[in-house]
């Protein structure tokens, strides 16, 4: 079950960095700033 | 033997060879046409024409747009609504494009399907799959002379109820019509052979030479809608032609205007949809009103693969669709703006609730689906949190911007727009919400597809942990860019639709990729019983069926309509006098009149294909001979 669980997290940690770098490439390509909301 | 075999492949190879040259020759005789057409009618004195869209300059080579009277639509003064043309051509067009897309969608299915069943090592499975193919063509001929018919009555309705425009669009895509209909003729020639020579054709060299033929259907197919999308794509963002209409010589300008290939693209997918959809209606007419378990599993097969082809482009779709919208506002601003946010805005969320519609029928079929399989049962407790996550996102991809609403009730909400209800009525809630459902529907046939696996592969747990964590993340993410969109502006929050849509498309490949991956080596926990299933499951594809009918004349009517009061836009006015956009109450009568005659009209089809089947059988039935007492059988 820990293993288990630990595997999940890795996952979760791994597919979030997937997921943020997704975003910021794909508004990059666009020429838009993904951080525009956040400044 | 030998010799008879030989031949016959020189035959087949001398066909292939006549029908490669013919398709060689059409882009040929296109250039040859093009060339001519683009050598200016005189020598002297050639007056310049700026083209309205690409800004170049070239010889007016053709008459212009000359204004409308009331005499130019010559009606026969029958009561509404046939008084008005329109109607009667509307009617028409929605008939001949419903088919014609059919029979474009059919052949896709069966170039992939007969593809399948030749790589396919196991032979009862290919026979099974090289059946299928044949079993779509066979419904689609019909459907096919049906097509032509109803492409005739469209053509006499537009020379008898608007000669003056048909005159005007046939000077401009004259050559453009000729080579329509040398495909028109390619493509039937091929759809005949094709069908016709199926158990000739069906061994060794000759059936791969078949395969190719089914390959030659679709890039006539293809290319004919492509040519005929190209006249619905200049009259709403002409190009090609000066101000006053007149054309400049260039036809591939007048062709590849700014809408075309969004157009082709979303037809393209769109037709798949649709034609899997119809074709999924048939399996379950037949599965319903079969009498023998052996027909009613082979049915329930093929309404769970046109289901799934139908629903594998139902996916894209919605890209499509967005890329269509952002070239449409890319082309005129206010165009955009009447389609989403004003005059048609409502039909987008009658758009909506169909939508939202198709993606229930196609988890519900999926989850039905799970009854035929052993071990479906460890995944029950799932299917709730999936509809849970579908009805959420299909609730507020439904809701409206600002409501139809009484004096009272806008005094008591403040405005038009509800304090909460109304934030979900703007572009980054819808976008977060279809790729929530989109999502959704993935996971469903993730499980699905691992209903009755026992998985063994030794990194069964970090492949659980990927696609869960992934289809976690990914959903967060998508909802986090739905907000993320109130608070940055606009012309940012436009590009956030495409992470949005990289996202959903991992949770596709990278998901389904992972989860076959899985199957490998996994244990049967029973076989598939086909068969098994309960009728309500085949309503299900019933309602796919009809709501992609729906959908497909409600989009169409939009794209049409969006034009208000110009034939060619901003070029050529329609001064008719019914030039005004009807009311959402008759544009929706409308539809569902064209949907009722649709399927009437398909009804026919398939009970044709019926009686086909009842003679066919009574003629190969077995003589039974008398038997000789004592002798050999």
């Amino acid at each position: 079950m820990g293993k288990n669980l630990a595997i999940f997290a890795i996952c979760l940690v791994a597919w979030f960095f997937y997921f943020q770098t997704i975003d910021w490439l794909f508004m990059k390509i666009q020429g838009l700033d993904y951080f525009a909301g956040l400044r | 033997m030998l010799t008879i075999i030989k031949q016959r492949k020189l035959w087949a190879m001398c066909m292939l060879g006549v029908f490669l040259s013919l398709s060689m020759m059409l882009p040929l005789m296109s250039a040859v046409a093009l060339a001519q057409e683009a050598q200016p009618q005189a020598v002297a004195a050639v007056e310049k024409g700026k083209d309205v869209y690409y800004k170049t300059e070239g010889p007016v080579s053709g008459v212009g747009w000359t204004e409308m009277t009331e005499q130019n639509y010559p009606s026969y003064n029958l009561p509404f609504p046939l008084s008005e043309n329109r109607v009667i051509i509307w009617v028409l067009a929605q008939q001949h494009l419903y088919f014609g897309s059919f029979v474009l969608a059919v052949p896709i299915f069966c170039m992939v399907i007969e593809l399948v069943g030749l790589l396919t090592r196991d032979k009862a499975m290919a026979k099974k799959y090289d059946h299928l193919a044949y079993t779509f063509v066979k419904i689609s001929l019909t459907a096919y002379s049906v097509t032509a018919i109803l492409g005739a009555l469209l053509l006499f309705g537009f020379l008898t109820f608007y000669p003056a425009f048909f005159t005007y669009i046939a000077g401009l895509f004259r050559p453009v019509m000729h080579i329509y209909a040398l495909l028109f003729l390619a493509e039937s020639g091929t759809l005949y052979i094709y069908y016709y020579g199926w158990d000739k054709m069906n061994h060794g060299l000759l059936k791969w030479i078949h395969a190719t033929m089914g390959v030659l259907l679709n890039v006539f197919g293809t290319v004919l809608m492509m040519l005929a999308n190209s006249w619905a794509a200049f009259m709403m963002s002409p190009a090609g032609v000066d101000e006053k209409g007149r054309f400049l010589g260039n036809m591939w300008h007048l062709i590849h205007t700014a809408l075309w290939n969004p157009i082709n693209v979303h037809r393209i997918i769109g037709n798949m949809v649709f034609g899997g959809g119809v074709v999924g209606a048939y399996a379950a007419y037949k599965f319903l009103s079969a009498k023998t378990d052996e027909d009613r599993a082979y049915y329930d097969w093929m309404g769970y693969i046109s289901m799934f082809l139908a629903v594998g482009s139902l996916i894209p779709l919605p890209f499509a669709g967005y890329w269509l919208m952002r070239e449409v506002y890319g082309y005129r601003q206010q165009m955009g703006i009447t389609l989403m946010g004003g005059l048609l805005a409502w039909l987008f969320i009658i758009q909506a609730v169909l939508i939202g519609a198709l993606f229930f029928a196609t988890d519900y079929y999926l989850f039905a689906g799970m009854d035929r399989m052993k071990g479906a049962e460890r995944y029950a407790k799932s299917i709730k949190y999936v509809l849970f996550l579908t009805a959420a996102a299909f609730l507020v991809w439904l809701t409206p911007h600002t409501l139809i609403i009484t004096p009272q009730e806008l005094k008591a909400m403040g405005g038009q727009q509800h304090p909460v209800v109304g934030n979900f009525g703007v572009m980054s809630a819808k976008n977060g919400a279809v790729n929530t459902m989109l999502m959704t529907t993935i996971i469903a046939f993730i499980i699905y597809q691992r209903a009755n696996k026992q998985i063994t592969v030794k990194w069964a747990a970090w492949g659980n942990a990927a696609i869960v964590a992934m289809f976690t993340v990914a959903l967060v993410n998508n909802w986090w860019l739905a907000i993320y969109g109130y608070y940055i502006p606009a012309n940012v929050r436009v590009g956030l639709s495409v992470p949005q849509v990289v996202s959903t498309l991992t949770c596709l490949f990278v998901g389904c990729g992972i989860n076959i991956a899985m199957m490998r080596g996994a244990k049967d926990m029973g076989p598939v019983l086909w068969g098994k299933i309960s009728s309500r499951s085949q309503y299900a594809l019933f309602v796919l069926a009809v709501s992609f009918t729906w959908l497909m004349g409600l989009m169409g009517y939009i794209r049409s309509s969006v034009r208000l009061f110009w034939h060619v836009m901003e070029i050529g006015r329609d001064n008719s006098p019914w030039a005004f956009t009807h009311t959402i109450g008759f544009a929706a009568n409308v539809m569902t009149f064209n949907v009722v005659v649709f399927w009437t009209l398909t009804l026919f089809v398939f009970w044709l294909g019926e009686i086909g089947a009842k003679v066919a059988k009574t003629a190969h039935a077995p003589v039974h001979q008398p038997a000789i007492a004592g002798g050999s059988k």
